[in-house]
């Protein structure tokens, strides 16, 4: 356990140790005050009353009142200022910083008022009488807001978050409760909210500590197998890379550790790792059992193809003498350390120029790879021959499986049939082949129509026909690999719930899916919109209610009304045509979102 | 355990009550009854940054020089105060036009209509320094004003029509199901937002997860669209999405439960709606020696 944490600290630090540049403004603030006010819904930050902010460089500037407008990267500090380096001692009436454009604006209050502009955190020159901007001064109105948390101090990583102290109180349930220590990462970068995180149906994360490039959070979880639990999950974030460490949960006895590190090795590579360890045991002890999946993808763009390494290995046995239980047939895939690895690649979209003479633009995309399996899960499993051991395929032991795999994507651009009407068409092929020997196939095609009026206040109308046709080809073997359910007939009858269903030994590994859909959309205000979509498939083998397949009818209406100038409700539901008794689904689909 | 729940929350409840002592609360505005300053002076209203050294400054960013000791009144009641003029109070300021200072100050805490330009009293104003220009802040002028904002965004074709897209952005915490778009075309998803303009926010386009996020042409990560509202009407953030980050291409996955064999059949599940397949049940049969 130790030698793991060890070398995931080692490999956070590898992938997350690029060169950090230097800042010419400041990178982040320490700001104390009698009161700071955090506004949530406006990312403002406001303090008042013996404001102090100090820089990154050491400079401190001092005033009545502060406000900062997080995501716009500005602040203003107002009210007989005062500011202190190295290299200035300087009082005005009120200083404006603008990190973004690495400059700050300084209302000097001496015998005569001035403006200056400091360039970054060289306090040493001030450009004198050089323009400002005019709303450099401004502040904020938060007529009608309420902070979401008041303290006395907080930490300010620009354009990251920010850190509040402990005892700051945060409103909910009604109340100012007091908090352990907040951050609010307000970050563009999306990597900060990576997680490897599953399962719960409730979980409020509590982030307590922030730096520039980091954050740490607590979650509280809930879901119907474990109840409340809590987890941890610490982020690294640098630019494009990322690394996400965490603990789930961390207050049970079944855990999981959790490692995923990402690394923009150049503008053309990218290395991303996934690593899971499941680990029973009671605290940091022994574990009783423990097993792990693991999953390295390797991207890189080479010309105008995308190249893909794609590997994953289990071991469910780390600690040896593993008891049976995936596998009825035999004891072999607990032994085994399961392994796959594709290589893809994947062509950027061309155009058959012939095409766009002729007026219809015909797109293409082509891809290929090779694929190898060892030992995974099902791969021993294959026909009458599965309980032999170790299982066979006509006689011949498949441990390892090879395949190859070339696929067609081409497709026309909306061709426009009118002002209002369009129509475009696509097909997709793809054919793989196994060392086992057979290969499949599945080609879909689609036909698009249309109508999206020039006004967006106006319905827009779409049809959509597609057809997918999918084959596993196994030659003279083919019902052996796929024999008649029950024998085929007069006995491939399956009664569930829902009646009893014939046919069913016609099955023999190929499928049809005729798929009818057409959906019309909206948005008469931007307050309003209401998305209907209707959908018919025509599938061979039909579907038996009970036993699988997809209700043949589904309607799905979509009603998004604005509730404020924040708050905007979404309501979906499903309706099933009686498909296993199945009218309107069971839940509403609810979202609230700004 | 709920009760422990309930317990601790109240406890937390009454212990931030006492340590808050008062919570901010919004003052109502009482209607104004101001004596207007005679028409021949000059006034100015806005809002204030500092008062200091004979001087008051106003958050346009502009410094008037004010007489000795000007007349400090009450906005509401034009009643002398002894209220010190401070930083985020709301001021209007009379000017003698001979002296060119202002001999009254009105003040108050509400927030009230500001002067538009300086007018009349930009002949007040007083900077030690000659003028320079400024070239990095050259741009248009930024009201904040409502701007509808249209997303539009092009998927591969090879997204499935029952596909729902979603917009992800920072202002929304990236959230992968923020923003739902509507399909209106074979590979064109739309939304529309409002905006003040002068936002910035960097977004992402997503299938609901952030495993399905979009990615490049060359199917590496991207960091996020940046946009910017400009003063406008209307603008249309659009972008291409060439992959997704769950598709890998060939479809068919080579990981567990993912071989078409016969008593596998998930392969063929993948379908739209899914296609149901007949399962064929093989009894177990007990390895040697068990």
């Amino acid at each position: 356990m130790r030698s793991f944490l060890l070398v995931l600290i080692v490999a956070s630090a590898v992938l997350l140790g690029p060169n950090v540049a230097g800042a010419e403004s400041t990178r982040s603030i320490d700001l104390h005050a009698k009161v700071v006010d955090f506004y949530s819904d406006r990312y403002i930050l406001t303090a008042d009353g013996n404001v102090s902010a100090r820089f990154s460089d050491g400079t401190i500037v001092r005033g009545d009142t502060f406000a900062m407008d997080l995501k716009l990267n500005r602040f203003l500090i107002a009210g007989d200022v005062h500011v202190d380096g190295p290299h200035v001692h300087e009082a005005g009436a009120a200083f404006s910083g603008y990190p973004d454009l690495e400059r700050n604006y300084f209302l000097t209050s001496g015998d005569t008022p001035d403006r200056w502009t400091y360039y970054g955190l060289d306090f040493s020159d001030p450009h004198k009488g050089r323009q400002q901007p005019g709303d450099a001064f401004v502040f904020p109105d938060l007529t009608a807001e309420h902070p979401y948390i008041i303290a006395n101090s907080a930490t300010i990583f620009l354009k990251n978050n920010i850190e509040f102290p402990v005892a700051s109180r945060i409103y909910e349930l009604g109340a100012y409760l007091p908090t352990p220590g907040y951050v609010v990462n307000f970050s563009s970068n999306p990597n900060f909210y990576q997680n490897a995180f599953s399962g719960a149906v409730f979980d409020v994360g509590i982030p307590f500590h922030g730096a520039a490039d980091a954050l740490s959070a607590m979650h509280l979880r809930y879901d119907s197998y474990r109840g409340f639990y809590t987890a941890f999950d610490q982020h690294f974030v640098h630019n494009l890379d990322y690394a996400v460490l965490s603990v789930d949960p961390l207050t049970q006895n079944q855990r999981q550790y959790i490692a995923i590190l990402y690394k923009r090795i150049s503008p053309a590579v990218e290395v991303r790792t996934f690593f899971q360890l499941f680990a029973l045991s009671q605290g940091l002890s022994q574990p009783v059992t423990a097993s792990f999946y693991s999953n390295l993808a390797l991207n890189a763009k080479v010309g105008r193809y995308a190249v893909g390494l794609n590997v994953d290995q289990d071991n469910d046995d780390l600690l040896g003498g593993a008891a049976v239980m995936f596998n009825p047939y035999n004891d072999l895939i607990q032994a085994a350390h399961p392994f796959d690895m594709t290589v893809t690649v994947q062509s950027y979209e061309d155009e058959f120029r012939l095409f766009r003479y002729l007026g219809v633009p015909v797109k293409f995309q082509y891809r290929g790879g090779y694929g190898y399996n060892y030992n995974s899960y099902g791969l021993a499993v294959l026909g009458p021959d599965a309980a032999n051991i170790p299982p066979d395929w006509g006689g011949v032991p498949y441990t390892t499986l090879f395949n190859t795999y070339l696929g067609l994507t081409a497709y026309t651009s909306s061709i426009k049939l009118t002002k209002e009407f369009s129509i475009s068409a696509k097909a997709d092929r793809l054919e793989t082949w196994y060392s086992l020997p057979h290969h499949t196939l599945t080609t879909n095609t689609s036909v698009t129509l249309a109508q999206t009026p020039l006004s967006s206040k106006l319905p827009a109308f779409l049809l959509s026909y597609t057809v997918l046709n999918v084959g596993d080809f196994y030659g003279a073997a083919q019902r052996v690999a796929y024999p008649a359910y029950n024998g085929g007939p007069p006995n491939d009858i399956a009664t569930t719930q829902f009646g009893t269903f014939t046919g069913l030994g016609a099955f023999d590994g190929f499928a049809t899916s005729r798929d009818l859909a057409g959906s019309i959309v909206y948005t008469p205000t931007p307050y309003f919109a209401i998305n209907l979509t209707m959908q018919h498939f025509d599938v061979t083998p039909a579907p038996v209610p009970g036993l699988g397949g997809a209700p043949p009818n589904q309607f799905l209406a979509d009603v998004r009304v604005r509730l404020s100038s924040h708050i905007l409700m979404d309501v979906s539901r499903g309706y099933y045509f009686n498909f296993a008794n199945e009218l309107w689904a069971p839940q509403y689909g609810i979202q609230f979102s700004p | 355990m709920m009760k422990t729940l309930a317990a601790l929350t109240l406890v937390l409840t009454l212990t931030a009550s006492a340590a808050l002592g008062q919570t901010p609360a919004a003052t109502p505005t009482p209607a104004p009854a101001v004596t207007p300053p005679p028409p021949n002076l000059v006034t100015y209203t806005g809002q204030l940054l500092d008062y200091r050294n004979n001087y008051v400054y106003f958050t346009s960013g502009d410094a008037f020089p004010a007489v000795e000791a000007p007349r400090i009144v009450d906005y509401l009641t034009s009643q002398l105060t002894s209220v010190r003029p401070q930083a985020k109070m709301f001021a209007r300021a009379t000017f003698d036009p001979e002296t060119k200072k202002i001999i009254e100050l009105a003040i108050t805490t509400h927030r009230l209509p500001t002067s538009q330009t300086l007018g009349a009293a930009s002949a007040f104003v007083v900077v030690g320094s000659t003028p320079e220009p400024a070239p990095e802040i050259a741009g248009k002028n930024l009201t904040g004003k409502q701007v509808a904002v249209a997303f539009e965004v092009t998927v591969p074709p090879t997204t499935a029509f029952s596909d729902n897209i979603f917009i992800s952005t920072d202002a929304s915490g990236w959230n992968p199901t923020a923003i739902k778009l509507d399909r209106v075309d074979a590979y064109k998803y739309r939304a529309l937002r409002f905006f003040a303009s002068g936002t910035k926010f960097a977004w992402r386009v997503t299938r609901g997860t952030w495993n399905s996020v979009e990615r490049g042409e060359d199917n590496l990560d991207a960091p996020p669209h940046q946009f910017f509202v400009e003063e406008a009407d209307s603008v249309v953030a659009r972008t291409t999405v060439y992959h997704w980050s769950d598709d890998r291409g060939e479809s068919l996955g080579t990981g567990p439960n993912s071989i078409p064999t016969p008593f596998n059949p998930s392969p063929f599940g993948g379908g739209p709606g899914g296609i149901a397949v007949p399962q064929v049940r093989i009894p177990p049969t007990p390895p040697p020696g068990r």
